[in-house]
């Protein structure tokens, strides 16, 4: 760990859910860091509990034991409201799903955080973002005339108009073709590179971890391994390792 | 936020609209009947003030009750001369007049005879050189002259098919005569006022008919050029006996309005209470719907928040879309309900309910209480909807089948709708149990129902599976996979399933209570009637308004196996501030004929009441803390102070009870004449029922 403060902290993190018998642990024992500026990945086998990791680190999910900082802000001790301003300031999100609203343009959609925090619009940042993600031309497309990739950028651009602490991004390319999910990839670590922007993502794909400068790989509720900056090849038979746990 | 709101809105227009439609139309009810109610007024208000354009002053009695049947004092004919010598007069004329009594009602039998009169049906009186004065309008024909003549209102000519130069029967006191249609009038422009018949004589011809013979109801009176009306009614005044009214023409006509117009205030409260119902069920959709809508963009809004929006941000979205949505459906309730107000008019009409023809009078009150009505029931359909949303947690917009924690009032939601539903019961109970009055019964049932609704609304999710689990079990059985899917959905949400059925559920139990209440009402009454009835039958017209004409009585005797009858004879009165019913019932006959629930007195006393003695009901006992030996005075209608002694308490039924608040002897009724105008002794007439001194009557023969 760097001795810059941490974006996102998170310290022994268990989630345990349901209870007696029927008992399943997610999460058994998380700690991590993450570095301001870091592209993080986090990969495991289905049921490695990598999503209910990001939904923790997100502030979706409460931990049954453990900490989660933003920022320097320890999660459990918000409530809904206090944590919905945490997350207007520090969190940005990408849905695998993209998760638009249809009855907005793709310009409406990526400016609706700063509308709903009621903040001051940043144009020319604004701008950038969207000649960025090469929306320029299709600002006043609703989503539903744009393709899955361009969809999925206003969202990249969505999550970033805030210049939040740090971006979650929870499978991005997984409703994607290739060429597309490459082009967002790209705009992902573009955003590590340019904006210094901080990023944590969860993904089963291979390909999309290259792009990250470490890679986290969980199995059974624990972090079993790390990888610094990878190639596909790599990735994949760390991956087949850790399966075969 | 409020573009998402918005937008969404207008993104799903049918759903939008559907739901708006049970607004929608709820307002159309209430804004139509307001508009249907201020037309019918402004229309007698033109009518009325038309009718007096060439009256400055009207002298008139003033009765001192309402609905009572021997009508207003009448004014001595003399007083017509010693008018005209009043400076300032140019003309007066008198007239029979009264729009203000119950009675008497002319009955009109046309050739066939069918009959035509409608309800109220007047009588009046006019000379033919009078007609400025003359209220109505001569549309045809010429005005009646002779004691064989009369002039009919349109409406009730079209009802029989009459022409000038027919013939019809009329009867009002007396045994009914033979008449010619000479001439055919209207009100203002129109045929006739709200169905009510008009039969104008002679002035001659109805005091005669009325037995109102060398007395007037009214005098009309035109000012000299430069004479002011309010003038003139202060130079009249010290001349008119006590009891008598002068009157502008302008007060005159807006009393007469008031008299007239009172079923216009009845049709607008029966619609208006139409289109609360609409309103209520209305409301129970909206709640349906939003919730649905809510349910449905679970994954919307959850990425609102995920994107930074507070939980009061989302309900104040939810809020706007009710608000919206309220208030474009009451603007297009209003639209509509001025389009329904047209119809509603139309269709009276054609019931032969006709009234004056004016501009629909849209009032500004009409638009603006549609409005806000409308709009405040919406937007507080929308707080449980939008109350539902805030509820949506982040994680759904990335988690599926997520399940959310209760809220702690989705708990204790069952309890309290159980406990509000109890409350309703007893409220309702206690509306039967217990004498509240009209208004505390009204009151109680209502609010009863209301709460019993809601309470079932909140507690019925509890037993929703269960009533699934016996209802389902056919379709789970004969629908295969279908039908077991449906089955286990209708029980997946049992809140939803509660909701959904609501409106049908508040449909249902309204059309029932229609029903249980039509049916009880009619059970109370015979109840009522078969506990106070001694006798086989009562006879009373099939209005119920309207009297028997005299002889009828009398004539119903002598029919065979007819073993006895005794007649009643109905006026109003007024003991303290409070009106009264007054009954005249026939001392030798009655008992038998009539049980009566006797508190203190006994059959004896009816022979004993004599010429002052009265029975007395015992709520009007209480009341005025009277005990039998105890002397009380009336007011009748006329104004004239009468004076009786009680000699029984008696306890009927509250519910139609055929006998008024205080019981006198018949020939006791003549002290409540307007006038004294009957020199005939009343014990030497062969049979007491042969003449009314007194105009209501029923009678109870036993055959």
């Amino acid at each position: 760990m760097t001795a810059v403060a941490a974006a996102v902290e998170a310290e022994a993190i268990a989630r345990r859910y349901g209870g007696g018998g029927t008992a399943v642990d997610a999460l058994r024992g998380v700690s991590l860091g993450i570095a301001p500026a870091e592209l993080v990945a986090i990969m495991g086998p289905s049921g490695s509990g990598k999503s209910t990791l990001l939904h923790v680190l997100a502030g979706l999910d409460r931990p049954s034991s453990g900490r989660v900082q933003i920022a320097g802000t320890d999660l459990a001790s918000l409530s809904d409201t206090q944590l919905t301003k945490l997350r207007r300031r520090h969190v940005g999100f990408v849905f695998q799903a993209f998760n638009l609203l249809p009855m907005l343009n793709a310009e409406e959609n990526v400016t609706l955080p700063v509308d709903l925090a009621g903040g001051k619009l940043d144009r020319a940042w604004l701008d950038e973002l969207l000649r960025a993600t090469g929306l320029d031309d299709r600002r006043s497309h609703r989503p539903a005339a744009l393709s899955g990739g361009q969809q999925q950028r206003v969202a990249v651009a969505r999550a970033l108009v805030t210049r939040p602490t740090v971006l979650f991004a929870d499978e991005p390319t997984g409703n994607l073709d290739s060429r597309s999910g490459g082009d967002v990839l790209e705009l992902l670590r573009d955003a590590a590179d340019c904006y210094a922007q901080t990023i944590v993502m969860v993904t089963h794909d291979p390909r999309a971890a290259t792009i990250a400068d470490r890679i986290l790989f969980l199995a059974d509720g624990i972090v079993v391994d790390e990888l610094g900056r990878s190639s596909q090849h790599e990735i994949l038979a760390a991956l087949e390792e850790v399966s075969g746990l | 936020m409020r573009r998402v709101a918005l937008r969404g809105l207008v993104g799903r227009p049918l759903r939008t609209l559907l739901t708006m439609l049970a607004v929608v139309l709820g307002v159309a009810m209430v804004t139509g009947s307001s508009v249907l109610g201020a037309t019918m007024q402004r229309a007698f208000d033109v009518v009325f003030s038309s009718a007096y354009a060439s009256t400055d002053v009207v002298v008139s009695g003033k009765s001192v009750v309402e609905w009572s049947e021997s009508g207003a004092p009448t004014l001595p004919t003399s007083l017509l001369a010693r008018v005209r010598e009043v400076e300032g007069v140019e003309r007066a004329a008198g007239a029979i007049l009264d729009f203000s009594a119950n009675a008497p009602y002319a009955i009109v039998v046309g050739p066939d005879g069918e009959k035509l009169s409608g309800d109220p049906s007047f009588m009046i009186g006019f000379e033919p050189e009078d007609e400025r004065f003359n209220p109505l309008r001569l549309s045809e024909g010429r005005w009646a002259a002779r004691d064989d003549e009369v002039v009919l209102d349109g409406s009730t000519a079209e009802r029989g098919n009459l022409a000038v130069g027919d013939r019809v029967e009329i009867g009002a006191l007396g045994p009914s005569r033979t008449f010619e249609v000479v001439g055919l009038a209207g009100f203002g422009d129109v045929d006739s006022l709200g169905g009510a018949t008009m039969a104008v004589f002679d002035s001659a011809s109805a005091q005669r008919l009325l037995e109102k013979d060398g007395r007037l109801d009214a005098i009309s009176i035109a000012a000299a050029p430069g004479v002011d009306a309010a003038t003139l009614v202060e130079r009249l005044r010290p001349l008119v006996p006590a009891g008598v009214q002068v009157q502008t023409a302008d007060e005159k006509a807006a009393a007469d309005k008031e008299d007239i117009a009172l079923f216009v205030d009845v049709i607008t409260w029966v619609l208006r209470g139409f289109g609360g119902v609409v309103l209520f069920v209305g409301a129970f959709v909206i709640v349906n719907t939003l919730s649905i809508t809510v349910a449905q963009r679970t994954r919307e809004l959850a990425t609102l928040r995920m994107l930074g929006a507070t939980r009061s941000q989302v309900r104040r979205s939810v809020a706007l879309e009710s608000l919206v949505l309220g208030a474009v459906a009451s603007a297009l309730g209003v639209g509509l309900g001025i389009a329904l107000a047209i119809g509603l008019k139309s269709l009276l009409v054609s019931f032969g309910l006709d009234f004056p023809s004016t501009a629909l009078a849209v009032t500004t009150s009409a638009i603006v209480s549609g409005l806000i009505v409308g709009t405040v029931v919406t937007l507080l359909a929308g707080v449980v909807p939008a109350t539902r949303a805030t509820r949506v947690a982040p994680v759904e917009a990335v988690r599926e089948g997520y399940e959310r924690p209760r809220g702690r009032f989705a708990r204790i939601a069952p309890s309290v709708g159980g406990a509000l539903a109890v409350a309703g019961i007893g409220l309702l109970a206690l509306g039967m149990a217990r004498d509240l009055g009209v208004a505390g019964v009204l009151l109680a049932s209502l609010g009863g129902m209301l709460l019993l609704f809601v309470g079932a609304m909140m507690a019925v999710p509890v037993a929703v599976p269960a009533i699934v689990a016996v209802v389902g079990w056919p379709g789970s059985r004969l629908g295969g996979v279908a039908g077991r899917l449906a089955r286990r959905n209708a029980v997946r949400n049992p809140g939803r399933t509660a909701a959904t059925a609501a409106a049908l559920m508040i449909g249902l139990a309204l059309v029932t209570a229609v029903a249980v209440l039509g049916r009880s009402l009619k059970d109370t009454a015979t109840r009522a009637a078969s506990s106070q009835l001694g006798g086989t039958h009562v006879l009373q017209s099939d209005s119920g308004w309207e009297t028997l004409p005299v002889g009828s009585a009398a004539a119903i005797g002598d029919a065979p196996r007819v073993e006895a009858l005794a007649e009643v004879r109905y006026d109003r009165g007024k003991v303290g501030k409070k009106e009264v019913d007054v009954s005249g019932v026939d001392t030798l006959e009655i008992d038998g004929l009539y049980r009566f629930t006797w508190e203190a007195g006994n059959a004896a006393t009816l022979a004993r009441l004599g010429r002052d003695g009265a029975l007395v009901r015992d709520d009007l006992a209480e009341q005025r803390d009277l005990v039998v030996g105890d002397r009380f005075s009336m007011l009748t209608a006329a104004g004239r102070e009468v004076s009786f002694v009680v000699r029984g308490i008696v306890a009927p039924p509250r519910f139609d009870a055929l006998l008024g608040h205080v019981t006198i002897g018949a020939r006791s009724t003549r002290r409540f004449r307007s006038e004294p105008t009957y020199s005939r002794s009343c014990g030497s007439t062969p049979t007491p029922t042969s003449r009314r001194s007194n105009v209501g009557s029923r009678a109870f023969p036993t055959p």
